[in-house]
């Protein structure tokens, strides 16, 4: 049933498979993955960067696209295409002081919504869901929408994410500094 | 020393100004006299008073009138940067783009023609092209369906009998802006043919454009790859080059760095060793006509090792190495790989050519400013090449990178800063004492001088005033 992990690439990570499964609203599976994300999102609005960090599988990629949803991030630009040890950097950088655009730090609030999911495998699920992400920072607000695509794998404690695809519907647009977690 | 550097010419009758009006000129070290100009009409002797050796006036980026002055007199007038021809290379292809207030489209026609049109019907003056981008045969005004080719003719227009037997339509074709010119690939246009030629406007900035062309096997850049398109509060003079601040914007990008100093996925792997440092040997020049660069050639010559091993660990590397030596001579060779195709340089006032991209700098009001980012790929290279151009430019750059938004947050801070207008002096005096004048008339100091703050004032205020007659000191 689907394809093996070790053989998908970073676009069709989050592509769902003709024969994926469903996951039904009401399954204890899709309230596992409910959960998580929406625990993920409490982390992102509360600055919670080593927890967040947590969430990641060691092979984690992290991917929020410019220009578009379905772009290449082989041929094209993204506006974040980091692995685990990037997104590590970037945990290093958000703790640190001198990270000016954090001074002060964004106040976030965002809800999470329309979940859906797909098995490709037992330990293998993918998630589509949309956010309203709202920021205030210095008395400026900034209102951000988009669509997220998790790649989930099952370890032995859990799920863990092992790739996060962030679509911003005004990733082609000018934008002030998005430097909170996405 | 002028006098006129102090005086504005409508003298508001207040004590100050008098008081201005004996003071001694302005140097380096000594605060000019406080210049209240609410009052003050911006004619050239006006505009010369809000400049001073090593200092500039905070109205030069907080007036609005100012503003306004210098979309009509440098954005308007001169030569602006309007693309690459690689991202029009089929016929047909478009993007939009802006000249100051003018909206502009950068189009190949179906001759394959370069050609840049104002935006806009000559009927009721709509926009004709409405997507960023896109491959059209036509440009259609959906208002009343007047429709043009892709090089600029009117061939069609509805109802033509409403027009009677002398409307011409050869006369109502899309206005093409007066003079279109490409260096190399990178294409300028200018509102006002009266300008000098495009090679002479660049002049020694040229060379440096080389670093990144040449860069490419057999000279052929890719512009295709999307952008990132920001935003900041501040004034677009702020977007300068500068070397003193990288050890204080970028702190923490540092100290990143120097946790993984031999990742090849940041900007770390051709800075290594930091080029910043106050006792290093990177420069600053200014080359004329407000184009600049932070030089770092003699640092990078010290450590390109490193740059060169991450090429050899990456897929095609090797063959790429050896395409640059097979190319050019190998002292440049070196040059191009020390540097990493990396030009680091200014082109006023619109265009900088910084680490693996293309950066277009768009006024849109006295404290606003939009910076869109085009990272540069390679033709002829393998596509772990480009991928890693791409990453390593999002490593630095772009609204969520580490770097760029670092530096936007900080023009924020000084947009506030200079609201503090009572005491209004800027100091842009680092390294005067220290600057040395090359046989071509280049400018070159430390990196951390503001030689290019005060090249690119220079050149402003040349434009401002509509004649080069500004003279330091």
């Amino acid at each position: 049933m689907g394809v093996a992990m070790t053989e998908r690439d970073e676009v069709s990570m989050f592509v769902r498979a003709g024969d994926d499964t469903s996951i039904l609203p009401g399954s204890s599976l899709y309230s596992e993955i409910e959960a998580l994300l929406y625990r993920e999102a409490e982390l992102m609005d509360s600055h919670s960067f080593d927890a967040w960090l947590g969430l990641w599988h060691p092979d984690g990629l992290y991917w929020v696209p410019s220009n578009g949803e379905d772009i290449d991030p082989r041929e094209s630009v993204s506006i974040i295409y980091e692995r685990y040890p990037q997104i590590e950097d970037r945990i290093f950088r958000l703790k640190d002081k001198r990270m000016h655009s954090q001074s002060p730090k964004s106040r976030l609030i965002r809800i999470v919504s329309n979940i859906t999911a797909s098995a490709s495998g037992p330990a293998d699920i993918l998630a589509f869901s949309t956010f309203i992400l709202g920021e205030v920072r210095g008395a400026e607000q900034q209102s951000l929408f988009g669509r997220a695509a998790h790649r989930l794998r099952r370890e032995a404690d859990g799920l863990r994410i092992l790739g996060k695809k962030v679509y911003l519907i005004a990733n082609d647009s000018p934008m002030r500094n998005v430097t909170f977690l996405l | 020393m002028p006098t006129e550097h102090q005086i504005s010419p409508v003298r508001p009758a207040s004590a100050d100004v008098a008081a201005m009006e004996r003071a001694a000129p302005p140097g380096p070290h000594r605060v000019p006299d406080r210049l209240d100009v609410a009052r003050s009409r911006y004619d050239a002797a006006g505009l010369r008073s809000l400049v001073a050796p090593g200092w500039v006036h905070s109205a030069v980026y907080t007036d609005p009138r100012i503003f306004e002055l210098e979309l009509e007199r440098i954005f308007h007038k001169g030569w602006v940067y309007i693309g690459h021809e690689s991202e029009i290379a089929k016929s047909g292809e478009f993007r939009r783009r802006q000249m100051g207030r003018q909206p502009v489209i950068f189009v190949r026609g179906q001759d394959g023609e370069v050609r840049v049109f104002l935006n806009r019907c000559r009927h009721r003056g709509a926009i004709v092209c409405e997507v960023d981008e896109g491959r059209d045969s036509y440009f259609r005004c959906w208002y009343h369906g007047w429709t043009y080719s892709n090089s600029g003719e009117l061939v069609s227009v509805s109802g033509p009998d409403g027009y009677g037997p002398s409307f011409d339509a050869r006369e109502n074709g899309l206005t093409p802006v007066p003079r279109v010119a490409s260096y190399r690939g990178f294409v300028f246009a200018t509102l006002d043919d009266a300008v000098p030629p495009l090679e002479h406007y660049l002049g020694g900035a040229a060379k440096v454009i080389d670093i990144l062309v040449d860069s490419a096997p057999r000279g052929e850049l890719l512009v295709r790859s999307g952008s990132n398109r920001t935003i900041y509060k501040g004034n677009w003079k702020q977007v300068g080059m500068d070397g003193y601040h990288p050890l204080f914007v970028h702190a923490s990008v540092l100290a990143t760095w120097e946790r993984h100093s031999d990742s090849g996925h940041s900007l770390g792997a051709t800075h290594s060793a930091n080029p910043f440092n106050f006792d290093g040997v990177s420069e600053t020049r200014d080359f004329g006509n407000g184009h600049t660069m932070l030089d770092f050639l003699k640092h990078r010559l010290n450590h390109s090792g490193k740059f060169r091993s991450i090429l050899e660990n990456t897929p095609g590397g090797a063959d790429y190495i050896e395409a640059l030596y097979a190319e050019h001579e190998e002292s440049w060779a070196d040059v191009l790989l020390a540097m990493a195709g990396d030009p680091h340089v200014g082109i006023f006032p619109n265009l900088q050519l910084i680490n693996n991209q293309i950066r277009i700098v768009n006024p849109i009001s006295v404290d606003e400013t939009e910076v869109v980012m085009f990272p540069v790929l390679f033709a002829n290279v393998s596509p772990e090449i480009n991928a890693l151009r791409l990453r390593q430019h999002e490593s630095f750059y772009g609204p969520a990178g580490s770097g760029s938004t670092d530096d936007a947050e900080i023009f924020e801070r000084v947009q506030k800063g200079l609201g503090a207008s009572i005491d209004p002096w800027i100091n842009i005096s680092r390294g005067m004492n220290r600057e040395r004048v090359e046989a071509d008339g280049t400018i070159v100091g430390h990196i951390s001088d503001e030689v290019p703050q005060r090249g690119q004032l220079k050149q402003w205020l040349t434009m401002m005033v509509g004649r080069p007659e500004f003279e330091e000191g």
